[in-house]
């Protein structure tokens, strides 16, 4: 479910939003906002066009995530994850689809997807400790609803369920899903009832603090009126001394105005900045990860000295070549 | 060690390196410039002669060039897996553009392979999570399996044309079977968590168990089609049978210093394979299969027969040729080389 509001979750908000939800919805929980002609019970006959359901949500993620395709720091990138001491493996940044949330309005194909690699993904999210892990992976062909899966279905993304790897189950059955349904809200029901009986108490304590802040506010305004007629008086005052003021402020706020919004040139040059230290930083990573090899191969690598250049800022890639850096052009032509 | 037929690919770093299913004196390298990082790709048909490795034919591209595969219907026509995403298939007998492009992948495709037995299909991975299966006819995919991850290895069962296997970014082997239905898991039916240990009691030999990493590359048996090899990131090749998925791998092979980049098993012998990896070596491995094993015992741990130690960057790409006595094979690295050598030399201590 989409966070409407601009602040984060909490589990207060999400209580409210539960009570608040239409209840002619519930039978897409399952399937993330999709419309209600597009849910598991209508995906089962449309076989022939799941092809490009999953088309149509590659198109999605590849406009949400990550940097755009064929970005040379990717794919630096991927080779320095690749020397990278493996306990300490570090995931490349890029074509990550199956973080995405199926872009609003997907079909069966892509809320199977998504689902699918949320379940079998978290390996790389949360590294647990290999005991730990490994402890949780051999539950095969578990029944379809545990709470943990629950609340993947429903949305609570910040939890990870830890039915994932080997268990061959991230995709749910449409005739499955539909005979567990009922079993499934009864169990949401049971949960909400929990949590509500424990924090039932606080809700009366937050009506409380609500008065409170009401309290508060009001004093806030008040204390805002008495300053607001302060300064009026004082403006009124300053006019009366004279106009010097007055144009020096003006000039002032020509200065914040001109200030406030950034030329374009500014973000391209930003932009640059940013992209240079992408190929940097992925040059640096490798680099780290062979700086105790001292053979001779590694001492005479080309592809390590180019390396080294673009750590230390001597070349970049401009367009689809690789250049020296202006600074370093300057040096060659003094020397 | 025996001295060694060489060619340069001057100007360009190899990716991969495949030996014809034709003819024993012709090679194909897929290469890139700058490393791959940025740039163009460069294909080159290689024909072996008297005079040494001769240049028959080189297609230029748009965008890096990170594997390739020869066509098992055609003789003349190789396809190759393009940065940009698209699959290029080009015919010797045409100059300059290749005769078919196949685009569908959204990010760089890394890998591809022709269907050994029908002959009539090619399957291509990409870092877009996908793994596509193309007929070289149409332009575009007959079918998309999912993923998830990036995509960095796919390949068919040698024997059995429905059977395909990928390899990725989530430390995962996954098989698709496309005899089952669609409905059915996207044909998914089969994943080996590559770093777990075995479900069950547990082993007493070799630890087969390591924090996940990504796996670059696989091969199939070619002897045991229930038989996979594996490598990537941690280094260690490992071998699964894919009849029970989380029992473990039956072997383990240690000894390459960075990641493996690319394996393979022998054509000739049913235990023998090679890797090529990160450490600027090319290894060859006896993964001691025997009888059935004890899984209660552990993964057995396989034996390194040898070392080739002559490429001065990262080796990228390793195959067997298929002809002959047997033991011929074809490296390329990042060093702009590609190297022909026999590796029954290693085997016999030189």
């Amino acid at each position: 479910m989409a966070e409407a509001s601009c602040s984060g979750p909490s589990p207060f908000k999400s209580l409210v939003d539960h009570h608040q939800r239409n209840t002619s919805h519930h039978q897409d929980r399952f399937v993330n906002n999709t419309p209600a002609g597009q849910s598991f019970r209508s995906q089962q006959a449309q076989g022939p066009s799941s092809q490009n359901d999953f088309a149509a949500f590659m198109d999605g993620a590849s406009q949400l995530s990550g940097p755009p395709p064929h970005h040379a720091a990717a794919r630096l990138a991927n080779h320095a994850a690749a020397l990278e001491p493996h306990q300490h493996h570090h995931q490349p940044h890029f074509a990550q689809p199956q973080q995405q949330q199926p872009p609003a309005g997907m079909g069966g194909w892509a809320a199977d997807f998504a689902r699918f690699a949320q379940q079998s993904q978290p390996q790389q999210h949360h590294q647990p400790h290999p005991q730990q892990q490994h402890q949780q992976q051999p539950m095969p062909q578990q029944p379809m609803f545990h709470p943990q899966r629950m609340a993947g279905a429903f949305g609570f993304q910040n939890q990870q369920s830890p039915l994932y790897g080997p268990t061959n189950s991230g995709f749910l059955d449409p005739q499955v899903a539909h005979a567990q349904r009922p079993a499934a809200e009864a169990d949401f029901d049971t949960e909400m009832s929990k949590w509500m009986s424990q924090h039932g108490s606080s809700t009366a304590q937050n009506a409380k603090a609500m008065e409170d802040v009401d309290a508060v506010m009001e004093q806030m305004a008040r204390a805002l009126e008495v300053t607001e007629n302060a300064v009026q008086e004082q403006d009124e005052l300053a006019q009366a001394q004279g106009p010097q003021l007055t144009d020096l402020r003006r000039e002032e706020i020509g200065h914040l105005q001109s200030s406030t919004p950034p030329s374009e040139q500014e973000t391209t040059a930003a932009e640059a900045a940013k992209g240079r230290s992408e190929v940097s930083e992925a040059a640096e990573r490798l680099l780290d990860s062979v700086r105790h090899e001292d053979g001779d191969k590694w001492k005479n690598s080309i592809f390590l000295s180019l390396m080294r250049d673009f750590r230390d800022g001597k070349k970049d890639i401009v367009g689809d070549e690789i250049r020296e850096t202006e600074e370093e052009e300057v040096v060659s032509r003094t020397s | 060690m025996a001295a060694m037929l060489e060619f340069r690919t001057q100007g360009y770093n190899p990716y991969a390196v495949k030996y014809s299913p034709y003819y024993d004196s012709r090679i194909a390298v897929a290469s890139s410039a700058n490393f791959g990082i940025v740039g163009n790709g460069r294909v080159y048909s290689l024909g072996l002669s008297a005079q040494g490795i001769q240049v028959e034919k080189t297609f230029d591209t748009n965008d890096a060039l990170y594997d390739l595969a020869w066509s098992e219907i055609n003789e003349n026509q190789l396809v190759t897996a393009c940065g940009d995403g698209s699959l290029k298939l080009f015919d010797l007998g045409v100059d300059d553009f290749p005769v078919m492009n196949f685009h569908e992948h959204k990010r760089e495709t890394f890998s591809v392979a022709w269907n050994p037995v029908t002959k009539d299909t090619f399957i291509s991975s990409s870092w877009d999570g996908t793994v596509k299966i193309w007929s070289p006819t149409r332009n575009h995919s007959i079918k998309t399996l999912p993923i998830g991850n990036c995509t960095y290895s796919t390949a068919f069962c040698p024997s059995n044309p429905a059977l395909i296997s990928a390899v990725s970014s989530d430390s995962h082997l996954r098989i698709f079977d496309l005899r089952t239905p669609s409905s059915a898991k996207y044909h998914l039916v089969s994943t080996v968590p590559v770093h777990a240990a075995p479900a069950g009691p547990s082993a007493q030999g070799p630890s087969a168990q390591a924090a996940p990493a990504e796996v670059l590359t696989h091969d199939w048996n070619k002897y045991n089609d229930t038989v996979i090899a594996t490598g990537g990131v941690d280094r260690i090749l490992r071998t699964f049978d894919i009849r029970s998925p989380t029992a473990g791998p039956l072997s383990l092979m240690q000894g390459h210093e960075y990641a493996v980049r690319r394996l393979a098993w022998s054509p000739h012998a049913r235990d023998v394979l090679i890797s090529a990896s990160y450490d600027m070596t090319v290894r060859l491995w006896h993964d001691n299969a025997g009888p059935p094993q004890d899984l209660a015992l552990g993964p057995r741990l396989g034996q390194q027969m040898g070392v080739m130690n002559r490429h001065t960057e990262f080796v990228t790409g390793v195959d067997w040729c298929l002809f002959g006595m047997g033991g011929w094979v074809a490296s390329v690295g990042w060093d702009e080389r590609v190297l022909l050598w026999d590796s029954n030399m290693l085997m016999s201590g030189r």
